[in-house]
């Protein structure tokens, strides 16, 4: 770290209609002053926005005119003076720009993270709120934003001090057998157990609450699945409400599987419509893409069986299979494909519009020429997928760190656990404690290291 | 007046800090000065007749291996002497002793009057300023001149200092002695900040008057723990230790006296509330801020009103008793309360008062103000030790004095500092507290203070602290070789322990003494001491029976196994501090130039200008990212 001025694009590589650019650090009045000449840096304004053009310092020529605006530290992002500009989003505008800036004296471009590792270092956030700004900006569904929200307003920090708290009570009654030896404090350790059974609980709570960010190829998986020409593909587009996917009356269209994007209410989801599941394939690329598809249903978070709602059979799917199966005989990979019905999350009876008679209880049924049930099934698949955050408290940890700090937590009460089993003496078991609280408070930072700080900061991606 | 003398060191002061400091700076060969209002107060025992304690016990076994003075005077005066929390691991043991205050005091006036070249003056410091060449000219209050090159200011309770019995208020530091308030002042105008603590202490009552059938007695410990190792199984002359003991004197401590516990009741506590309208404290007339830990009775049944009584212990404070110290009772109600709820206690209905308990309140020195080394930042030169630093407890002060002294006295040799370190020693967790800590109330050593407590043991001080004053020169070489022999015997015992083998029926005997399961083929012996619940005493007559090893030596060996794995979890940790602590600052550091540390932290580094990272990183509010951005900043400035 040193005290230069650092600068880098907020926005993602690409065109856009506006880009952003962030500078922070001791030389931003100059910066304002190198783009938009001595008159408009005098007259610099915080947090009101300025129109202006620049140009560039060697040629002279214009590279852009832009909107730009000025905070002064320490009422900015990383408690510095900050100046944040908003050129069109050309990327030869975008590169320009940061040449014309990073060619000024103590002008540097930024490390990944630098921006927010700053706001840490002036005593903008803390380590749980530094370490969950890039949450807020990778989170891949609401449920994970809404969770990565409470932790940058300081929830973790709330649930982890009462937590420590809670150690630092047991911690104090060690303490003072130790330390007042004469003042009739001796412990009756009969009862204790419970209580570090009640912390260890509390500890493992919050660890199991860890998952690990979502990233794009862990978005939710939701399958349809079914015999050939059942409508899946039908249903997708009725979903998608576009015709993405080639559609025809002909058994077998959609050969290999093929995924969509689908915005839920919960977030984005990845739906997959595969091959019909036929009992025998009808040649080897037919045999192929069953394979596929049984793959793929494997992952599936959310297993969507698709029965012609229109066919004879759709009155018992049990039924349905039964006659095929007594059709087609004894057959594997029939009978896996048994399995997979039976684990389906939810049958759908498509082409309802065709369909008059009632259907079986828990199933759907849907026409994707009408919509009927169309918002049923994306109600149901929302559910299904995404964790429901009705309880605001609701709250669960991220990051490695965080996780790696609760288990040290952990083993350190697992070890006073024994201790007080085995061989109770408060020296070691106030030891034990030392160390769980330790564990603890490194989550909120109050006590670290370099080496944390540096894997922390390290994880960021530029600009944020 | 003219000037009477030039010195190296001044030290103001003749308490338990002031007598460490003067024998410190003495011992390393500087000319050195006691001032004292009153030579025959040196070593006074102002409030309890006991030394040592839980923390405390191992701040004088730290004191004893640096070369200090406080253990030697201890066993020399003590007349009962206990190891507190034996129930416990030796981690926590704190070893303590009632002494005879009168013939404590006695000895250490001998010990400071008889050091030679040493000068001891009577009189008070009325002011000092800084000369031109950088030292110190001292006015007395009879108008006396000294010039000194540094000045240890250990001046206890007596700065600016009111005392408290009820309504009546009276000026000075302890009963019949002066305040010394011109000091004060003169500590204002240099721009030391000063702040009001208060303490107390209880009645003393006459021993005829006490019906001590009605209480229950406590005896000391059937085999002495003494403070220090420097008399015993002697067999060289020439020791540290001999101008206590002589060459053939009986070098073993005194272990015969009693002492006795009573308790308070509700109608105790009925008395003692309905003078609380009468409090100085609750009254608000005391502004000073009190220890928590050592609260007064009026505290305690205000604090704790439900509980139907409070534990008392009746101190003996000469061997033939003389007045008797109610440990427990500290209190400031007026002194007809005081009395009368005294005579409600079982032991007590008749007893006499000899001098009623008081509080005190006094000026303190903001220690935040020192470097580790005692040294005052504003006033180069310039070192406070003791109670006027805040904290409280003899041990606690005589720490500080040792250190400050030391610390005086290789300045002026132009030596480096003597900076001991929280991970080996009570003396180096207490100078890193004070020094960053601005405290709110008196400071009183916890072992819950230190984070390396199971190191920081009554039993290895000689092992974590023996080197570095031999080093400097606070150890004769004549007991350095003593204490280096006892190394390489316990080294063989280890070594033995670790080789041999114990018979079945050898060790079943240890184990199951322990309520262990008893072993079925031979075991090294070592693995026999690390089962938890054994008796090592008995391991060791059993397993080395030739080696004459000390109990002190028996039991260090014993902590060492039954830490070992808890050290070595905590290594990694004392390695990084220590290498925080040789990080040196420089001290015209100006903090506000490292413009990525908040400004917040900026203004508490340039406030307390650390001496080493280490101590930078402790300074509350700074943060470790704080210091990962300084240790980067300076490697980059070369």
């Amino acid at each position: 770290m040193d005290s230069q001025t650092i600068v880098a694009p907020m926005t993602p590589a690409g065109v856009s209609a506006v880009a952003a650019l962030r500078v922070s650090g001791p030389k931003v009045r100059e910066v304002v002053r190198a783009l938009f000449g001595e008159k408009r840096a005098a007259a610099l304004e915080p947090r009101m926005a300025n129109l202006g053009s620049t140009r560039d310092p060697q040629s002279g020529k214009l590279i852009d005119s832009l909107l730009y605006i000025f905070f002064e530290g320490p009422n900015s992002y990383t408690g510095e003076d900050v100046l944040e500009l908003y050129p069109h989003g050309n990327p030869l505008i975008v590169r320009d720009l940061l040449q014309a800036i990073r060619g000024l004296d103590g002008v540097r471009l930024a490390e990944p993270g630098e921006f927010t590792h700053r706001a840490f270092l002036n005593g903008k956030m803390d380590l749980t709120q530094a370490e969950s700004v890039a949450d807020v900006i990778h989170s891949a569904n609401r449920a994970e934003l809404e969770n990565a929200h409470r932790l940058l307003g300081g929830a973790l920090s709330k649930k982890i001090a009462a937590l420590a708290s809670q150690v630092k009570d047991i911690s104090a009654r060690l303490e003072l057998d130790v330390d007042f030896a004469e003042e009739e404090a001796d412990p009756d350790f009969a009862g204790w157990e419970a209580r570090f059974v009640a912390v260890r609980e509390s500890i493992q709570q919050v660890l199991n609450s860890f998952h690990g960010k979502a990233s794009l190829s862990r978005l939710p998986l939701a399958v349809l699945y079914g015999a050939p020409n059942a409508g899946k593909s039908s249903l997708v587009n009725a979903l998608l409400g576009e015709d993405r996917v080639l559609v025809s009356n002909v058994p077998g269209t959609t050969r290999d599987f093929v995924e969509v994007r689908l915005f839920l209410p919960g977030g984005e989801i990845r739906l997959v419509d595969t091959a019909g599941i036929a009992a025998q394939a009808t040649d080897e690329l037919d045999a192929l893409s069953q394979k596929k598809s049984r793959e793929i249903l494997e992952e599936a978070d959310m297993k969507i069986l698709v029965v012609d709602g229109s066919s004879q059979e759709c009155h018992s799917r049990e039924g349905e299979l039964a006659s095929r199966h007594s059709r087609e005989g004894e057959n594997l990979r029939m009978s896996a494909f048994a399995d997979m019905t039976n684990n389906a999350d939810l049958v759908v009876y498509s082409k309802s519009d065709l369909c008059a008679s009632p259907i079986p209880d828990g199933g759907l049924s849907v026409s994707s020429k009408t919509g009927e049930g169309l918002a049923e099934l994306r109600q149901a698949m929302n559910a299904s997928l995404f964790k429901q955050s009705a309880d605001a408290e609701d709250l669960w940890i991220t990051s490695e760190r965080e996780k790696a700090c609760l288990e040290d937590a952990l083993a350190g009460i697992d070890r006073a656990l024994d201790l007080l089993r085995n061989n109770p003496a408060v020296e070691l078991l106030a030891f034990e404690m030392q160390v769980v609280r330790r564990a603890l408070q490194s989550i909120t930072g109050e006590i670290s290291s370099e080496d944390i700080l540096q894997s922390i900061f390290a994880g960021f991606c530029i600009g944020k | 007046m003219s000037l009477i003398a030039e010195f190296d060191v001044v030290v103001v002061g003749g308490g338990h800090a002031g007598i460490e400091a003067t024998h410190a700076a003495w011992k390393l060969g500087v000319k050195t000065a006691m001032l004292t209002m009153d030579v025959n107060a040196i070593g006074r025992m102002s409030c309890n007749p006991a030394v040592g304690g839980v923390a405390k016990g191992q701040i004088v076994r730290d004191i004893d291996a640096l070369g200090g003075l406080m253990g030697l005077l201890t066993d020399k005066a003590g007349i009962q002497f206990r190891m507190l929390n034996m129930s416990k691991g030796p981690a926590v043991w704190g070893p303590r002793a009632q002494c005879d205050m009168k013939y404590y005091s006695e000895v250490a006036r001998e010990v400071i009057t008889n050091l030679l070249g040493l000068s001891v003056i009577e009189g008070e410091l009325a002011a000092f300023e800084r000369m031109d060449d950088g030292r110190l000219e001292l006015t007395l209050l009879n108008g006396e001149r000294y010039v000194t090159r540094a000045l240890v200011i250990t001046s206890g309770t007596f700065l600016a200092s009111k005392m408290f019995t009820g309504l009546e208020t009276s000026i000075g530091g302890r009963v019949g002695e002066p305040s010394a308030d011109k000091l004060s002042e003169c500590l204002a105008a240099n721009g030391i900040v000063l702040r009001r603590l208060k303490t107390g202490t209880p009645s003393r009552l006459d021993p005829d008057s006490i019906d001590f059938d009605e209480c229950d007695v406590q005896h000391g410990d059937d085999v002495a723990w003494p403070m220090s190792d420097r008399h015993l199984e002697n067999t060289v002359p020439g020791r540290d230790a001999d101008y206590f003991w002589g060459d053939a004197a009986n070098k073993f401590v005194r272990n015969d006296c009693v002492c006795w516990i009573t308790r308070t009741n509700i109608r105790t506590h009925d008395i003692l509330r309905s003078g609380f309208k009468d409090s100085p404290m609750f009254s608000g007339r005391i502004h000073g801020k009190g220890p928590r830990y050592c609260p007064s009775i009026e505290d305690k049944i205000n604090r704790f009103g439900d509980r139907d009584g409070h534990q008392l212990f009746l101190e003996p404070e000469q061997a033939d008793i003389g007045r008797v110290y109610i440990n427990g009772f500290s209190s400031s109600l007026p002194a007809d309360i005081q009395l009368a709820a005294i005579h409600t206690i079982p032991g007590l209905t008749r007893a006499r008062v000899l001098q009623i308990g008081y509080a005190v309140e006094y000026d303190s020195v903001d220690a935040t103000q020192l470097f580790p080394t005692f040294e005052c930042k504003k006033v180069p030169g310039l070192y406070f030790a003791g109670q006027v630093c805040g904290t409280s407890g003899y041990e606690e002060a005589a720490g500080q004095g040792l250190l400050a002294g030391i610390n005086a006295a290789l300045k002026i040799k132009g030596e480096g500092p003597f900076i001991l370190g929280r991970s080996d020693s009570y003396l180096g967790v207490m100078a890193d507290d004070l020094t960053n800590i601005l405290l709110d109330e008196p400071y009183r050593m916890f072992t819950s203070r230190a984070e390396y407590r199971l190191f920081l043991r009554s039993d290895n001080a000689e092992n974590r602290l023996k080197e570095r004053a031999h080093a400097i020169g606070m150890i004769s070489d004549n007991d350095f070789a003593d204490w280096k022999r006892r190394c390489s015997l316990v080294e063989t015992a280890r070594i033995r322990l670790a080789e041999e083998s114990a018979l079945p029926e050898q060790a079943n005997c240890i184990l199951e003494a322990g309520g262990q399961a008893p072993a079925t083929e031979r075991t090294r012996w070592i693995n026999v001491l690390r089962r938890p619940g054994i008796d090592p005493e008995q391991l060791f007559k059993v397993a080395l029976p030739d080696l004459p090893l000390t109990r002190r030596d028996r039991w260090f060996m014993y902590a060492e196994e039954i830490y070992a794995g808890f050290f070595d979890r905590q290594a990694r940790e004392i390695d990084d501090q220590k290498k925080m602590e040789s990080v040196r600052l420089p001290e015209d550091f100006d903090y506000m130039q490292v413009t990525s540390i908040s400004i917040e932290s900026r203004q508490r580094l340039n406030a307390h200008k650390p001496l080493t990272l280490g101590q930078a990183s402790r300074i509350p509010g700074v943060r470790p990212a704080d210091i990962t951005v300084l240790s980067h900043w300076l490697e980059n400035r070369g």
